[in-house]
């Protein structure tokens, strides 16, 4: 996996410039958050029809104009979830116990490690996409502009994250902290377009 | 007939196979609940139960699996009294009334605390509806399967035994590395469950036949009960947008012949599996000879991921969790400070402690509570396993009831009361329990200890309790006030371990009371109880000539293989260095800088040395606070405010700061501090993020602020109720998402309504100086600093 520093400093509010009193720790802290995540995913294709400009995906219709705008012209739709495992979340729990300043930047480094899992994902799903030619756009999660957060339910009854570890909380949060679920649309290539 | 408690140890037992795959074949959708069918389509389900019936299996499932108050709030009852109620029908009609029905329990599908939002207890309550409501409808054996998660295992089967007499058998699902989702082994998982007394366990599910293959081995190696293997038909392929099991009938039986040679007793199928598979398993297998598990008699704790097999390398026990005369730490449990406690651990930890004991005892402060509290927070942030010293047995049993594992015990003694309180919450927990030679009196014998050894190996046999789960503690005494007390302990580890073949176990640092050089002592009496056969040793890992001592002794004992642990704790350091084993930390390489300094750059360790140096030249605390550390944390809080630093290095300095408080705390040790003022902290409920609400606790506290932290997930009534009770001038609240600032809105209205005069400043990824007016806040902080300002203000306010 390719962790971009710059995005973890972003994560940590930081100018890009080089810290010296900082930077052996991000470095410290990527380690131990690539020693402790066991990446797991799920991945399922849904058919995506249209009704009155919404999509309606696996027979369900849901009600979100910018979900609309980012499926246009897509004919189905791959869901995903990605999560990093538990022992992530222990460690920054861990570290908050001893020292803020090594929790913070395990958080940052997780985040950009989970960034860097979903980008990988995604990246299988444009390939084996490309293969039935089909093209993909740009990967949507729940709680993105008026797709409410509340879309996790569906996402959950649909894929049973469980399977992998994933759960969800009462207020859609979810367990373990580093998961992310998205949706990515699909559409038959056709000459001259791109992604 | 006998019956199946008796027959699965005794017998081939076959288990049914999929429901979920063959529902769907019969209509099932995607996303729909199959248990629902107990009510929708009996006709199915009943087709689904002979299916299974006619195949031959013993046990076939009720369709159960995840009939909990989560997916159905309030059927649970009918649903699962509908579904065996079924089962007795199709048992019937198959003319199979031999066979047993499992009330099928799955996972809740949430996570537990601290990992997830479902507490413990409302797990095992989760659980207990699904076993009386089995119970009732008729069920005769409970299986609970397809568990990845060791706590969430432990709440179900203390579900099942607590409501029911029926037996309990219960399958796990592993990753093909042999792993839980949550980070257990089957060497971790499988001690907690013989403990815990369930009557058969395994593997079921994730993987087909053929890749449970090596981790059904390491359940032979290491399990003493009946072994059952529910595989999946292959790894599912995804063709066209459906789900295929590629193992057929035929390649299944095969495999599953191949793993009943392997020492296994249960043998069915999970997803992808169909009567046929299971007709044909049935056959290839039943005329096999059956071969029983054997007891393994291993002595073996365990935490959710790591398991601690004693001998015949001692293991180390460290015994810093104990507040006896440790003013700072009576301190910290009078404060609730768990994160002193914890800190504790985490010291030993570095140090090469393999058990941590966790004694809160102290006669202010409810045990039971705080043991349980500082258990759950442990097990939450370590791997290591934990014993649980107390001699207060609704503790212990508070204590052994959370506790994610097999936990040691300490301990019993040769007291018949002693014994009556613990055994039979080892019985009904699990644990190893450390038993004293001593009763009415501390006898001053090896032979009087050994009598007394051997009557709580007895004792314990009478409930149940193997003596591989007994380790003996052979004394060790003052030998300043006895000369022969030495020899003495030594003579007991010895025939412990030769003649009563049990582990042995020793508080080492006791035997040096009154003498000077107590640690040459200690190391050298150390190796010489390993060389008598010493299981473990209590005692402080961060003593670096007792792990000096330690680390000899086992290269000398053969316990090293290629001194391998030695050289790498000793190579390269000076040999005159007696007390060496400085541990390098990109924190530490200071040299000689002044504290405000330290602090600037963000260097704990030296912060803290060069407060102790301070002190020690006799600089008064307070001056230490108000002229070296406050300003050089202001200095870096405007450096954080003008963009000149960043969030690390504002908490790197943070951190410097806490570590030279540490030591001036240490050094008032009772004598209260001045403090600006207490506010409450809380991440709101529903929300489970809390490093936010954490970093701004530690900036607080720097800043002179007692921080009354109550966690995350907070009811606003308790929010509210903590303000009312210590009269709370300032709130803040953290919320992190949109759907939990409605519970911050709510605790909000709820504060204004009781307590009118408390101030409230909210923060958070979402929130927003519109948002936090909007939702009534009196203030909106966008990082800690802006709170420590803000906090400032409101303190100034009320104090002119």
């Amino acid at each position: 996996m390719n962790i971009s520093r710059s995005e973890i400093k972003r994560y940590l509010g930081m100018s890009q410039v080089k810290q010296e009193d900082v930077e052996p720790l991000i470095e410290e802290c990527l380690e131990v958050i690539t020693a402790a995540c066991s990446p797991r995913y799920l991945v399922r294709d849904f058919a995506l029809e249209w009704e009155n400009g919404f999509p309606v995906i696996d027979g369900e219709l849901v009600v979100s104009s910018h979900l609309a705008k980012n499926l246009q012209g897509c004919t189905s739709v791959v869901f995903f979830v990605a999560t990093l495992g538990a022992e992530v979340d222990r460690r920054i729990r861990r570290a908050q116990a001893v020292s803020m300043a090594r929790a913070a930047v395990l958080q940052a480094c997780a985040a950009a490690v989970t960034e860097a899992f979903c980008d990988e994902i995604n990246q299988t799903i444009r390939d084996d996409a490309k293969k039935e030619g089909l093209i993909c756009h740009p990967r949507y999660s729940p709680g993105f502009g008026d797709l409410t957060l509340d879309y996790q339910k569906t996402v959950f009854r649909k894929l049973n994250p469980e399977r992998i570890g994933v759960t969800l909380n009462d207020s859609l949060l979810m367990s373990p902290s580093k998961s992310v679920t998205a949706l990515i649309g699909r559409k038959p290539m056709q000459e001259g377009t791109s992604e | 007939m006998n019956t199946i408690r008796e027959r699965i140890g005794n017998e081939w037992v076959f288990f049914d196979g999929g429901t979920g795959s063959i529902l769907q074949k019969m209509g099932l959708k995607g996303g729909e609940l199959p248990e629902r069918w107990n009510l929708t389509h009996p006709a199915e389900i009943k087709q689904l139960y002979r299916g299974y019936l006619e195949a031959g299996v013993n046990v076939f499932n009720a369709n159960t699996f995840g009939a909990n108050r989560l997916h159905y709030p309030d059927e649970v009852e009918e649903i699962i009294t509908a579904g065996i109620e079924l089962a007795k029908q199709a048992r019937l009609e198959a003319g199979r009334e031999d066979a047993c029905i499992a009330l099928d329990i799955g996972p809740s599908g949430k996570l537990l605390e601290p990992l997830g939002d479902l507490s413990f207890a409302d797990a095992v309550e989760l659980f207990a509806e699904e076993v009386r409501a089995g119970v009732k409808a008729g069920a005769d054996v409970i299986l609970i399967e397809t568990m990845s998660d060791s706590y969430e295992a432990k709440a179900a089967v203390l579900a099942a035994k607590e409501n029911s007499d029926l037996p309990v058998f219960i399958t796990m699902t592993f990753d093909a590395e042999g792993k839980l989702l949550t980070g257990g082994t089957v060497e971790s998982i499988v001690p907690m469950l013989e403990g815990l007394r369930v009557d058969a366990l395994g593997m079921n599910c994730s993987l087909g036949p053929r890749e449970m293959i090596p981790i059904i081995r390491r359940f032979t190696q290491c399990a003493s009960l009946p072994i059952i293997v529910n595989p999946n038909a292959g790894l599912p392929e995804t063709r066209h947008g459906q789900t295929i099991y590629p193992v057929d009938s035929d390649e299944f039986a095969e495999i599953m012949s191949e793993i009943a040679d392997l020492g296994v007793q249960g043998l069915g199928g999970c997803c992808g599996t169909t009567p046929d598979h299971i007709r044909k398993l049935i056959s290839a297998v039943s005329k096999k000879p059956f071969k029983p598990n054997s007891r393994k008699h291993r002595t073996v704790i365990s935490s959710y991921s790591n398991a601690v097999e004693f001998g015949p390398k001692p293991v180390i026990i460290g015994e810093r969790i104990n507040p006896t005369g440790k003013k700072t730490f009576q301190a910290a449990l009078r404060n609730n400070d768990i994160d002193y406690i914890i800190a504790q651990g985490f010291q030993q930890e570095d140090a090469g402690a393999h058990v941590l004991d966790v004694n809160v005892g102290l006669p202010d402060i409810d045990e039971p509570t705080m043991l349980e509290t500082v258990v759950q927070k442990l097990q939450g942030v370590t791997a290591l396993p934990l014993q649980l010293d107390s001699s207060n047995a609704k503790a212990l049993e508070q204590a052994m009831r959370v506790y994610n594992g097999k936990p040691m015990i300490n301990s019993v003694n040769g007291k018949p009361e002693t014994m009556a309180a613990v055994f039979p919450l080892v019985a009904k927990y699990g644990g190893v329990v450390v038993g004293l030679c001593l009763d009415e009196t501390i006898p001053s014998t090896a032979q009087e200890r050994i009598e007394v050894a051997k009557k709580i190996l007895a004792t314990a046999e009478s409930y149940g309790i193997d003596r591989s789960d007994i380790v003996i503690d052979g004394l060790a005494m003052t030998v300043s006030a006895d000369s022969s007390s030495g020899a003495v302990t030594l003579e007991t580890i010895r025939r412990c371990t030769q003649e009563l073949q049990v582990h042995t176990i020793l508080g080492v640092s006791n035997i040096s009371f009154g003498l000077p050089q107590r640690n040459l002592v200690n190391a050298h009496f150390l190796a010489m109880a390993m060389q008598s056969g010493l299981s473990c040793a209590i005692m402080n890992p961060n003593n670096d000539q007792m792990m000096a001592g330690y680390r000899a002794a086992n290269v000398l004992l053969g316990y090293d293989p290629q001194c391998t642990a030695f050289v790498d704790a000793y190579a390269g350091t000076a040999e005159a260095a007696g007390t060496a084993a400085n541990k390098t930390s990109i924190t530490d390489a200071a040299g000689d800088l002044s504290l405000a300094h330290c602090i600037e750059r963000g260097l704990a360790g030296p912060a803290g040395q060069a407060a102790q140096t301070l002190l020690t030249n006799g600089k008064d605390p307070l001056a230490l606070i108000n002229e070296e550390i406050i300003p050089a944390l202001d200095t870096v809080g405007k450096g954080f405010e003008a963009k000149t630093i960043f969030l690390p290095q504002l908490l790197m300095s943070a951190d410097a700061a806490k570590a030279a408080f540490a030591v001036i705390k240490e050094q008032l040790s009772g004598k209260e501090q001045q403090k600006k003022g207490t506010m409450i902290l809380a991440t709101v409920k529903g929300d489970i993020h809390d490093i936010g609400k954490n970093i701004v606790k530690v900036m607080l506290e720097n800043y002179g602020y007692d921080v009354l932290d109550l966690g995350k997930d907070v009811d606003p009534q308790v929010i509210v109720d903590t303000a009312v009770k210590h009269n709370i001038k300032l709130v803040g609240l953290s919320a992190l998402m949109t759907t939990t600032v409605v519970a911050m809105e709510e605790t909000i209205k709820l504060l204004r309504k009781t307590k009118p005069d408390t101030r409230i400043v909210v923060g958070g990824a979402v929130l927003t100086p519109e948002y936090a007016e909007r939702i009534g806040a009196d203030a909106y902080a966008k990082d800690a600093m802006a709170t420590v300002r803000y906090a400032d203000q409101v303190f100034a306010e009320h104090n002119d």
